[in-house]
This record gives C-alpha cells, sequence and structure tokens, in this order.
C-alpha cells in the first residue's frame, strides 16, 4: 500500500514558533471580541457634578441600648417618618429616632415568633410595617411599627418562594416585599400578606440578569429594582416586571484584578439604598467605603472607613434617610452605625 | 441485715453512676475540628459557613476566625464527622476546604459564640 499524503519537510524548529504566533492571535482575536461585545461599559464613568460628597456626622454605638450596644449590626433601614431600624448579633431588632435616639427593641433567640437566629436584614414597608430576613431560619418575618408579630413566610430550599440564606430585604410602594436570596442567587418578590409571586433574576456570572451571591435589593421608584449583586461585583437594575434593565460596575475581568480605584467599579458591592431624585448610595464592602452614583449611574463621591481593619469587609447595609440628605450604614466590623451627611449639589439646596 | 442490704444497693447504685459518668466524660474522641479556610472577608459568607457546618448533625457549635482563616468545630458528646462531609460543607458555602485537623478529647456539648472577623 503506497502512501500518497505529502511530507511536512519544515523543520521542526521552525513550526514551534508558527504555532505559537498563530495561538497568540488567536488570544489576541478573542479578547478583542470580548471586549467589544461585553466590556464597553466595565467602568463607572465620572458625573459631570464633582462637588457632591459626604460628612461624617458621628459613629452611633448604642451606648444607651437596653439590651446593650450594637455587636456586629448587619441590617438597617429607615421608615417613612425617618425612624431607623436595626438588626444585629444579639438577635433583635433596634427602633432609633432621626437623632439616634433609642425608641424600641424587640427579638431573642429562638424559631418562635418573633425570634430569631440571624436577622440579616430589615425592611419598612409605606404603612409602618416592619420585615425582618433570617439569614439561619431562611424566613421572613412581618411586625408593626411596635415589634408585634404579624406573619412569617419562606422556608429552606430551592422552589418557589423557598430560600438559603436570605440577605437582603425591600418593600416597594405599593407594599411587595423583595427578597435576595443570597445562596440561590436570585430575588424573589412576595406580596404584603407573604403570598409569593415571581422570581427574578437566575444564578450566573456573565449577562444581564445572572446574579452571583445577592446580598441586597433596594425598590426603587416607579417599581424599580436595584439589586446589589455582590459577587459579580456590580449592580443590577430590573423594571418593575422583573426585566434586566443595565449594570452599574460592570467589569469584564471579574475574576482578577478586582477593581479598587475609586472610580473603576465595586469589589463585594453588599448594600444599596437610593434617595430622592434618583441617587443611588452603595456599601461598597470589599473597599471599605460608601460610593455615591448618580440616577444614571455616574461616580459622584465616596467616603472611606479610617483605619478599617482589611481582614473584614465593611460597611455591609446602607439606608437613606426620607429627605435624602442623612446616610446610615452598618459597620458590621466595628459594632457601630455610620451616620453621614450629603454635602453639593445632591442635596438640592 | 436490712441496713446491710441498704448499703450494698447504695454501693452499687454509686458504683454505677460512677461508672456511667465515666463513659460520658471519660470518652476520648475527636472533640474538635479546625477547618482551614482561604478568603474570608465577608460577613455574609462567613455566616454562611457557619450556617452549613451547623446543619451537621455532629457539630455542636462552630465559630470563625477570619484573621486565620479557620472554622473551628466543636462536636456533640460522642459524635464524630466525616472529612468528606465537612469539605462539602464547606464547599456548599462557596468555599474550598484545607487542611482539617481533628483534636482528641473529652467530647463536649458546649457551643461557643462565633467571633466577629478580626478577634479584636
Amino acid at each position: 500500500m503506497q502512501n500518497n499524503e505529502p511530507i511536512d519537510q519544515t523543520p521542526r524548529r521552525a513550526r514551534v514558533p508558527r504555532i505559537l504566533l498563530g495561538a497568540l492571535l488567536l488570544i489576541v482575536v478573542f479578547l478583542a471580541g470580548a471586549l467589544l461585545l461585553l466590556g464597553t461599559s466595565w467602568k463607572i464613568p465620572r458625573a459631570a457634578i464633582a462637588s457632591s460628597g459626604y460628612q461624617l456626622v458621628g459613629y452611633w454605638v448604642g451606648a444607651d441600648l437596653p439590651g446593650g450596644k450594637f455587636d456586629r449590626p448587619m441590617g438597617i433601614a429607615v421608615s417613612p417618618t425617618g425612624d431607623l431600624y436595626v438588626s444585629d448579633a444579639r438577635k433583635r431588632i433596634v427602633s432609633l429616632g432621626a437623632a439616634g435616639e433609642f425608641k424600641a427593641q424587640w427579638g431573642r433567640e429562638g424559631k418562635g415568633p418573633g425570634e430569631f437566629s440571624n436577622p440579616a436584614d430589615v425592611a419598612v414597608a409605606p404603612d409602618g410595617s416592619v420585615f425582618v430576613s433570617d439569614y439561619d431560619q431562611d424566613r421572613v418575618q412581618k411586625f408593626t411599627t411596635e415589634g408585634k408579630f404579624l406573619l412569617q413566610f419562606g422556608r429552606s430550599g430551592t422552589g418557589a418562594g423557598e430560600f438559603d440564606a436570605p440577605a437582603g430585604l425591600a418593600a416597594d410602594g405599593a407594599g411587595a416585599v423583595y427578597v435576595a436570596d443570597f445562596y440561590n442567587h436570585r430575588i424573589h418578590k412576595f406580596s404584603a400578606d407573604g403570598t409569593w409571586q415571581k422570581v427574578i433574576g437566575h444564578p450566573g456570572r456573565i449577562g444581564d440578569g445572572a446574579l452571583h451571591y445577592p446580598t441586597d435589593v433596594h425598590a426603587a421608584a416607579a417599581g424599580r429594582l436595584l439589586v446589589a449583586d455582590a459577587y459579580n461585583y456590580q449592580l443590577q437594575r430590573f423594571d418593575p416586571d422583573g426585566r434586566p434593565a443595565g449594570r452599574l460596575g460592570y467589569h469584564l475581568f471579574w475574576l482578577w484584578p478586582r477593581p479598587t480605584a475609586s472610580a473603576a467599579g465595586f469589589n463585594a458591592p453588599t448594600g444599596v439604598a437610593v434617595g430622592p431624585g434618583g441617587v443611588m448610595h452603595v456599601a461598597d464592602s470589599g473597599n471599605h467605603r460608601v460610593v455615591m452614583l448618580s440616577e444614571n449611574g455616574e461616580y459622584l463621591a465616596e467616603w472611606k472607613i479610617p483605619a478599617a481593619d482589611p481582614g473584614v469587609y465593611s460597611p455591609e447595609k446602607i439606608a437613606v434617610s426620607p429627605d435624602g440628605h442623612t446616610i446610615y450604614a452598618t459597620d458590621y466590623a466595628a459594632d457601630r452605625i455610620i451616620v453621614l451627611k450629603l454635602v453639593g449639589p445632591t442635596t438640592g439646596e | 441485715m436490712n441496713i446491710n442490704i441498704l448499703t450494698a444497693k447504695l454501693l452499687l447504685t454509686l458504683f454505677s453512676l460512677c461508672l456511667a459518668t465515666g463513659m460520658a466524660f471519660g470518652q476520648s474522641g475527636p472533640a474538635k475540628v479546625f477547618i482551614e479556610v482561604k478568603g474570608l472577608a465577608c460577613p455574609f459568607c462567613v455566616q454562611g459557613l457557619e450556617k452549613h457546618l451547623k446543619k451537621l448533625d455532629a457539630v455542636a457549635g462552630v465559630r470563625t476566625s477570619l484573621k486565620k482563616g479557620e472554622a473551628v468545630l466543636d462536636l456533640r458528646s460522642g459524635r464524630t464527622v466525616d472529612e468528606k462531609e465537612l469539605r462539602q460543607a464547606v464547599k456548599k458555602a462557596g468555599f474550598t476546604a484545607g487542611r482539617i485537623r481533628f483534636e482528641e478529647g473529652p467530647a463536649t456539648a458546649t457551643a461557643e459564640k462565633s467571633v466577629k472577623g478580626g478577634e479584636k
């Protein structure tokens, strides 16, 4: 049998560089294509308003609280009347006035009504009712403004209305409740009576609507949602029907290097809140800072925790006063609430 | 005679109690487990790790040190846990377990409060 195949007479030494060159060319073409398709919005643009900023008002440690000072505070929410609700590791919810004065507290360790294992977040509905998510018990409890138990919903699992670590909560103007389901990588929508309605987003690393360990959700004006998609290192917007409506701070190279520069993106943004006029405030915990973005997602300002412990991501969650002038953030690592004031054009003054 | 029988019964009861107590407290086996976990910095992740480890039947309590990058498990009296189970629980929490070390000693059922990151 005769072999008619041409014999490659190129010396082996010459073939190796050619293969390497081809591989290099392929990589370059792939990267260029990926940048063209996905990488166009990986930086947060800077806004024209440069004089906006944060000013530290103070730190609230809860020295006068009946059950002891704040211990690893995590969840935070502001009611329509301006009262503040905070959850902490003492398995309780603390209510404070706008000046930080103690108003009420409730909760203790346990699995019954009004009891908690790990109250991760708080949300206040327009009627003043308070929702609390329990990270360990996979349930949400609803209380009156004063802390009287009303109802509960959710259980452990991956099905409809089931959670694995409900990390974040929000209530919209119509009373619907949204839950950031950390280990199931999705957002749930419930009615005010705890009836499950739908799932928003899906597990994933790339693309609109793909969520990776979401830690917080905020119900913005006109039924729009803003999600702290913490481990995709970005924020995601959803329209009132739950359809993806854009990403903020997204960067192609989410694997490495992680963004750390003030205007280049987030490192585990775990909390988000929107003030009047659409100004966004982000608890960029991996960068130990609070970031202010315009309604269009442009970078406005930041405030960094002085001498922050580099080994613990903080601040975790964030809330805005009804007038939009005061920002509260839970500093888990330092057992306190950070109180900031807005200065500059974004205050509207 | 009655007194002698009563004394004997009392001694027997005491002996049984001592034996039972000795069995409970003197039993040795892995009482603590140390799991090396890298990349612990985020409180949500740490709490998730503790949540998944606490789900194991043999685990009475978990505390995590962000500084050391380590989870320390207290096991229930007389219970043991499989290394494979531990690695799976850590994986479910989104991490990869490094070195796992079992510490022999009298079993305990004390659940200790988890410490915050940085061990301030």
